[in-house]
């Protein structure tokens, strides 16, 4: 079976810093690949390439088998790619249920949008609810988004994520800024999500990352050092030094 | 139709070209660093062009003129930057619009007070006034070559200024990627001024070499202006280089097709037909030379996409 | 509780209802005049204030509905009913062909391109025979409604108030619909909005083409009431005295249009009995606005905008 998601060799440089050097990577469906790498490695940049923000050097990108490297970003949502982002961008002035209600339209195509009007408004509030119920921010729907605790922001990116019903999920550091409890019931919902969709994590939180992963790699100065079952991975000895010489930090063996 | 008559208006659009070129300039490099739309730009071209046409007036002196026409134009250009722009460099778009629009209406009726409706003409230096023969049967004003050679004298300091100078390099740097503005180093306020002050006299010193064949009046300043944006896009927001190669591509298509157009529709058209549709097509030429470059770069010839 | 916007529009409405009923036919025209330079600002404030994008061409489609007009007149044809609705879709069509070459670009292009293909038309105008050159075209009288004469100012006027709130109550309708708000989260975060699936530039093109549409109505009507369709409704003068009425009414407030063309209208009326040289107290008046203002009358008005530019 050919893998959901095929990266090959991509390559990104801002100016004179090579941010991602022929990176490879495979996600294969309904699996939890977690990439780890210290800061500044390149993970963002990453996502962002394969979600179509940002375009690559050199490189391509195979989703289900269609080259995707060329497309602009909301064809890859519309093929079911979806992105959560590291510095939430919600929009700050609408509610939490506008937010993900903008999320839910998306899925609809637009001439009908424009048709379905005032009254078609109320036809949202369902899976918008449905949607804040899941991510557990039903009881904050009607505040403006603005206002969110960062670990709601959180969610709520999340809650948006998941409303086209994507079938590869981006998540840039879905737990940063969260408490242990929110950490753990969304760690029960990445978990309970991979029977939906494969995800693509990028995290910090090492306890996490091993909870969930079926795979990982890791990326260190925009390269991928290893890659594999996370057992082998933490093993391998190259990762060790990497991560002993740039943040200090052992990876919990 | 002769070779003269074709190598002449190649002469015009080269000559157009770098006028426009130096206008361009500054208002891709004040782009590129400052992050500032500005519509007020082309003032600063009538500005030089009204303040030398007076002190000729006075003089009769083309150097004193030009050195008057310039100056006014930097000085204007760095007080209003310091005074007014500065506080902009931040804000959106729609107000940095809105300030220079301002601009121009005051300034141009500023003009209107201090020197009335009418214009004003201006004439070339002695020395310059006379057309010389560059081929057998093709007599130019030798006055317009010149202005060709002051452009292209600028072409060459300026393109060292900013490849050779350590100054030069960083603004460039900072044009083309806003990111680098801040490597520009402490002194950013000064920075801006010498931008600015520099974009200010490239388009005083445009106003000034233009002034002796055009005529000198309210309102030119914004006719070069909008020609001078479609430069500037179709080089590349922030490349200076761009600006060089779109410029010359504006002033060629602009002169030829004015001089061809009715030759080339007469072909097909009746005479009485041709010279009602002609000048309307001739001045849409550059216009149609930007939609087909944005559709197949809508960055611009140099200009680089994110 | 009624919301407070709904009052203030109510209010606005009442006073140019009251017009003619009090004053002369001077302030009559006047008070037309600001509603139809409104509705052209409406359309532009629909562009700018909800789809966030700066056009400084905008005054194309205003002379492009009023030469539909003009040219109409001088073929014979005075009925609103044609005369109308194809100066909306003449602006539409234009609007849909500038728009999506505009497009290709986004920020300080945008405007420069928008600038230059509204100047292009204005070339053309000024100098193609067929459209009366820089003398414009004159239409013998004003367009008739169903067969019903306009030729008096009131029924102009109150036929105009009518057009302006009805297209007032549209813009407002669509803003809220789901394509409405679709726009408007383009305008707070393009990349955002295309990494939920939506395609930016197709929802942009379309509130492109509805404020030229918009504005093209207003052209029409500009026409009616000068009677004439000139160079000058296409300039980039235009364009801007557009742009400053969004500004002055409140970006994104849409009503506020109609207040912006008024105090721009009325300023206008005052300053020139003081001065010829009135546009060198406009300029610095629009600056101070512009650096100090906050979001315009609408923004003084509610304290709580509805839309802001970033
Ligand atoms: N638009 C940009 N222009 C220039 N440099 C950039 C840009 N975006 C990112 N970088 C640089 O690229 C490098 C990689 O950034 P990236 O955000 O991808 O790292 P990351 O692995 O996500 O780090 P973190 O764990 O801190 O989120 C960093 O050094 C960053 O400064
Ligand atoms: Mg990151």
């Amino acid at each position: 079976m050919a893998a959901l998601l095929e990266v090959r060799g991509l390559c990104k440089t801002f100016g004179a810093l090579a941010v991602n050097q022929s990176v490879d990577l495979t996600v294969e469906a309904n699996q939890i690949h977690a990439l780890i790498g210290p800061n500044g490695a390149g993970k963002t940049t990453f996502l962002a390439q394969l979600a179509g923000d940002i375009r690559p050097d050199a490189g391509t990108i195979l989703f289900d088998g269609t080259d995707i490297t060329g497309l602009p970003a909301h064809r890859r949502a519309h093929l079911g790619i979806a992105r959560s982002y590291q510095v939430a961008r919600l929009f700050p002035d609408s509610t939490v249920h506008d937010n993900v209600a903008l999320a839910v339209q998306a899925c609809s195509r637009w001439a009908r949008s424009v048709g379905r009007a005032a009254a078609g408004i109320g036809e949202l509030n369902e899976p918008v609810a449905a949607l804040l119920e899941r991510v557990e921010l039903a009881h904050r729907s009607r505040i403006p988004a603005g206002i969110l605790a960062h670990g709601e922001r959180r969610k709520l990116e999340l809650a948006m994520a998941l409303a086209s019903r994507p079938r590869l999920l981006l998540l840039d550091e879905p737990l940063a800024g969260m408490g242990v409890e929110e950490s753990q019931a969304t760690v029960a919902l990445l978990d309970r999500l991979r029977r939906d969709a494969a995800i693509l994590l990028v995290e910090h939180d090492v306890q996490a990352v091993f909870a969930l992963a079926d795979r990982m790699s890791v990326l260190v100065f925009g390269k991928v050092l290893a890659s594999g079952d996370p057992p082998t991975v933490r093993r391998n000895p190259e990762v060790q030094r990497a991560y002993l010489a740039t943040s200090g930090e052992v990876p919990p063996c | 139709m002769s070779a003269a008559f074709v190598l002449a208006q190649l002469l015009n659009g080269l000559q157009l070209g770098l006028m426009l070129f130096l206008l361009a300039a500054g208002l891709t490099l004040i782009f590129g660093i400052m992050g500032l739309v500005n519509l007020a730009h082309g003032s600063f071209y009538m500005i030089g062009a009204f303040v030398a046409a007076t002190l000729q007036a006075w003089t009769g002196h083309f150097a004193l003129a030009l050195a008057g026409g310039v100056g006014a134009a930097i000085i204007l250009g760095i007080a209003v930057e310091s005074a007014l722009l500065r506080p902009l460099y931040r804000r959106g778009h729609l107000d940095q619009v809105l300030v220079t629009f301002g601009l121009i209406l005051f300034f141009n009726e500023a003009t209107r007070l201090l020197w009335g409706s009418g214009g004003l003409s201006m004439q070339p230096p002695a020395v310059l006034a006379s057309e010389i023969q560059l081929l057998p049967g093709l007599p130019y004003p030798s006055y317009r070559l010149a202005i060709s050679g002051v452009g292209c004298l600028v072409v060459v300091l300026l393109s060292l200024l900013l490849g050779r100078t350590r100054i030069g390099m960083l603004i460039r740097a900072g044009a083309r990627d806003h990111a680098m503005v801040s490597a520009l180093g402490v002194n950013i306020k000064l920075v801006y001024s010498l931008v600015f002050g520099l974009g200010a006299m490239l388009a005083g010193l445009a106003g000034v070499m233009t002034g002796p064949i055009i005529a000198v009046e309210v309102g030119m300043g914004e006719a070069i202006l909008i020609q001078t944006f479609v430069v500037v896009v179709l080089g590349g927001i922030g490349s200076v280089k761009g600006s060089f190669v779109a410029a010359l591509a504006v002033g060629l298509a602009d002169s030829l097709g004015r001089a061809f157009l009715p030759l080339l529709l007469g072909g097909f058209l009746a005479p009485t037909t041709v010279s009602a549709v002609a000048p309307a097509a001739a001045s849409t030429v550059i216009y149609l030379l930007m939609a087909a470059t944005l559709l197949w770069r809508p960055q611009g010839l140099l200009g680089h996409r994110r | 509780m009624i919301p407070r916007r709904l009052v203030v529009i109510g209010l606005i409405f009442a006073v140019l209802a009251a017009v003619p009923l009090y004053g002369a036919d001077y302030y009559t025209g006047l008070a037309t005049k600001i509603m139809i330079f409104g509705l052209a600002a409406l359309g532009l404030d629909a562009l700018v204030g909800i789809g966030g994008m700066i056009s400084f061409g905008h005054a194309a489609f205003f002379g492009i509905g009023a030469y539909v007009a003009g040219l109409f007149g001088k073929s014979g044809i005075d009925e609103g009913l044609i005369v109308w609705p194809t100066a909306i879709a003449v602006a539409a069509l234009f609007g849909a062909v500038i728009g999506s070459l505009s497009l290709r670009t986004r920020g300080a292009a945008f405007i420069m391109i928008t600038l230059a293909f509204a100047q292009m038309l204005f070339f053309i105008a000024a100098s193609l025979p067929a459209l009366g050159t820089s003398d414009g075209i004159g239409l013998p009288h004003r367009n008739s409604l169903a067969g019903h004469s306009l030729g008096r100012a009131v029924d102009f006027h109150y036929v105009v108030l009518l057009l302006l709130a009805g297209a007032l109550a549209l813009t407002d309708f669509l803003a809220r619909t789901p394509f409405g708000r679709a726009v408007d989260g383009i305008r707070q975060n393009e990349p955002r909005m295309g990494a939920l699936g939506y395609n930016p530039t197709i929802y942009q093109l379309a509130c492109f083409i509805f404020g030229a549409a918009v504005t093209g109505l207003a052209g029409a009507l500009v026409a009616n009431l000068s009677l004439f369709a000139a160079p000058d409704n296409l300039h980039w003068m235009t364009s801007g005295t557009l742009l400053v009425i969004v500004i002055l009414g409140g970006v994104g407030s849409l009503f506020g249009s109609v207040l912006g063309a008024a105090v721009l209208i009325v300023l206008e009326e005052v300053l020139a009995e003081v001065t010829d040289h009135w546009m060198m107290i406009l300029g610095p008046v629009l600056i101070a606005v512009v650096l100090f203002g906050g979001n315009g009358l609408a923004g003084f008005l509610l304290r709580r905008p509805h839309g802001r530019t970033s």
